[in-house]
């Protein structure tokens, strides 16, 4: 067998990878020139909702990875990447709940005099990353109970599981989500920097050292969003 | 393991060589002093002995930071941070003894903190009357602790088979990838910094770390929670004698400790008896010489470096069981496991709970279908038994032998069912979102390829159904006779698991 087939045995979650970097993709192809991304107000809402799930993906998904390997390997080889898709399917309904309500709330807020909102807001989550709470959720998303390996009661304890860890993963980040939501400017470099802040805890050997360095790392792009917006 | 040159200083001793020569051995007589005086310090100083027990860890729901709430569970660096942690401790013993008056200068010049051998069974699977007596001199006895099972307080012993590293022994890798349905290796699985336990312990930290905490410790005492444990003194033996395996195991022919700079490197933070910090790394651990100390050599050491054969009583007096009719020096299938990840064929459908009872589960199984393990010959196919998602409000005190299609009525500790012990040290910190790498449940991964490969040839293995039974092992009293524990507390199973590789 090749190195490629040996790899993908050992790591289900190749398809999830593969989600990941259509999704960035996405988000380069979208944004040429790698400045801005304008989730403009006067758009239809329900072509908002489908860039928002992109950028969910692109974002939220990498914390995930880890677990999805496990629930991966633990699946019966067949039911590897329909386990998988199950997860990740209960994450997306917490995203497109998130990104709905969003929508309906947010467009009245999205004014050009209100572009600080943003950077006020990742302010608040760099304070938010040294909170007891935002730590317990990072923790909380960490967690699994077992799965049963076939039957509906498997389906149902997988995705369920999804949406369980997407609601932590929410409670962990509503801070940078709100801000990239708010925000009149998204730019796709402020995108990766902020997927490192959220996926680092989860996917640190050592992740007590690194809550410091992820909220400087948060006050800084809030200094430099406020900055930017004059 | 490859000794240096140097000429180590102080030598750890078996305690029951020590107090079977003398009781208390002016050794346990300084400990006892040391511990005592370590007890008057406020809590706040790094030299106090309640300081020196949230370096292990915090009470649940509390924060530790650098130097506190650092002990390393289900982890290749459990090994050595236990050996840091026992070195720390130790050099701030021996400051102590040194400022006391009331010991000699022969001791204050050798001390060394002693093991607790309880792998040579009968009355040395006892703590000595040294460590149970509530009064020593007319005041109370440092050693002794009421927080512990009354019956090991009354001179009841640890069962062999909770007391034995024979499986640990047989294992030549000492850390595996941690893997869904992998057993790791002697050391514990590739990980980070891992405080409570989300993935397989290591075949040493299982049985008998984690089954001596539970029986010295009972339900509620000292040795059964991550928190209270070193607060007991028989902690300290406890861990030496786990370290002084450690050095056996390296003895071994073929094993190594890890080369990666992920484990050499790993950063630890303690206090000396000074008070100073300091920073230890396992790459500065893994020669006790180098800390300046040994292990009193049983003759078997020498025999086993010398490449030659053992006798089986001299494997006893060292810990180690001799095994009939398999390789003492393999684990099956002999080599390391191949690459490919484990698969898992079947699982039970959904939580049972053991409450101190034997407790039978069966489930179906199915053939494997992925393509490395349908491709390697079934005599070369290895079999795990995964225990996932384990939890209780608190360690039961007991543990329970695990044995894979045992009939009905069957006489346990048969070598051709049983793969290992059940342990739950730790339990307490399942769910416990306060800390870093918690985890819904403990997790505990058998080998049972050698107990498959002898129930196919004896045609008792079934490739569609298996049944798990765990049964409890009972505590034994000072006189070797079983002591039933009543009222044992209930612990959760999430899964239990077969996977074939």
């Amino acid at each position: 067998m090749s190195a490629v087939d040996r790899w993908r045995w050992s790591h289900p979650e190749w398809t999830a990878i593969g989600l990941i970097g259509s999704a960035w993709l996405y988000l380069l192809i979208k944004n040429p020139s790698l400045t801005t991304m304008n989730m403009s107000t006067s758009r239809n809402p329900g072509s908002v909702l489908a860039p928002w799930l992109v950028m969910s993906v692109a974002m939220m998904t990498p914390a995930a990875l880890p677990t999805l390997r496990h629930i991966g390997l633990s699946s019966r080889w067949r039911r590897r990447q329909l386990t998988i898709g199950l997860f990740v399917g209960g994450q997306l309904v917490i995203w497109t709940l998130i990104g709905t309500a969003l929508i309906v709330v947010a467009p009245p807020l999205r004014e050009p005099g209100l572009a600080h909102v943003s950077a006020a807001l990742l302010a608040l989550a760099a304070l938010w990353e040294r909170h007891s709470l935002r730590q317990r959720a990072a923790r909380s998303c960490h967690l699994l109970r077992p799965i049963p390996l076939a039957g509906r009661e498997g389906v149902r304890l997988t995705a369920s599981a999804g949406v369980r860890q997407a609601l932590w993963c929410t409670l962990g980040c509503w801070p940078v989500m709100l801000a990239l939501s708010l925000g009149p400017n998204l730019s796709l470099p402020l995108m990766m920097i902020l997927t490192g802040v959220v996926s680092a805890p989860l996917l640190s050997r050592r992740p007590r050292q690194l809550r410091g360095y992820t909220a400087w790392t948060l006050l800084l792009v809030a200094v430099a969003t406020g900055v930017s917006a004059g | 393991m490859r000794l240096s040159a140097a000429v180590p200083e102080l030598t750890r001793q078996d305690i029951w060589v020590l107090e079977e020569a003398q009781t208390w051995h002016p050794v346990t007589e300084a400990y006892a002093l040391a511990i005592g005086e370590l007890k008057s310090r406020p809590t706040q100083e790094t030299s106090s002995w309640a300081y020196q027990a949230a370096i292990h860890a915090v009470p649940p729901g509390q924060h530790g930071d650098n130097f506190r709430d650092q002990c390393q569970h289900g982890s290749w660096f459990f090994l050595p941070w236990h050996r840091m942690y026992l070195y720390y401790m130790e050099r701030l013993a021996r400051a102590v003894i040194a400022g006391r008056s009331d010991v000699s200068d022969e001791v204050k010049e050798s001390w060394a903190l002693p093991y607790w051998n309880y792998g040579r069974g009968g009355k040395y699977a006892s703590l000595p009357p040294a460590f149970r007596e509530p009064v020593h001199n007319g005041a109370p006895n440092p050693l002794f602790v009421r927080e512990r099972n009354p019956v090991i307080n009354r001179g009841g012993r640890v069962p062999n088979q909770a007391a034995s590293w024979t499986t640990a022994r047989l294992k030549q890798i000492f850390a595996v990838v941690a893997t869904p349905g992998q057993s790791a290796g002697f050391g514990g699985p590739v990980t980070g910094w891992n405080h409570n336990p989300s993935e397989a312990y290591g075949a040493l930290e299982q049985t008998p770390h984690n089954d001596v905490h539970g029986y010295v410790g009972g339900q509620g005492g000292f040795m059964s929670a991550f928190d209270t444990a070193p607060l007991d003194p028989a902690f300290w033996l406890h861990h030496c004698n786990l370290d002084r395996l450690w050095s056996v195991w390296l003895s071994l022919p073929g094993r190594l400790d890890p080369t990666q700079a992920a484990w050499l490197d790993m950063q630890f933070y303690f206090h000396d008896e000074t008070g100073q910090p300091a920073v230890s790394q396992p790459r500065q651990v893994v020669d006790t010489r180098a800390l300046g100390y040994v292990y009193a050599t049983p003759p078997v050491h020498a025999a086993i470096a010398a490449v030659v054969a053992p006798t089986a009583e001299q494997l006893v007096a060292a810990g180690i069981e001799p095994i009939e009719g398999a390789p003492p020096a393999d684990s099956f299938p002999p080599g390391p496991p191949p690459p490919h990840p484990p698969e898992p064929v079947g699982a039970s459908d959904g939580p049972f709970e053991l409450a101190g009872a034997a407790t039978r589960v069966s489930f179906a199984l199915q053939e494997p279908q992925s393509p490395p393990v349908t491709a390697t010959a079934e005599v070369q196919q290895r079999a795990y038994l995964s225990v996932d998602g384990i939890s209780g409000s608190q360690n039961p005190g007991i543990s329970y032998g695990v044995y894979l299609n045992l009939p009905t009525g069957a006489a346990e500790q048969s070598n051709d069912a049983y793969v290992g012990n059940l342990s739950f040290f730790g339990i307490e910190r399942v769910g416990d979102t306060n800390q870093d790498h918690g985890s819904h449940g403990l997790r505990h991964v058998f080998n049972a390829s050698q107990v498959m490969a002898r129930q196919r040839e004896a045609g008792t293995w079934r490739d569609n159904e298996l049944t798990v039974t765990f049964a409890p092992i009972h505590l034994l009293t000072e006189s070797g006779e079983t002591q039933q524990q009543a009222d044992v507390a209930t612990v959760t199973i999430g899964s239990v698991s077969l996977f074939r590789q």
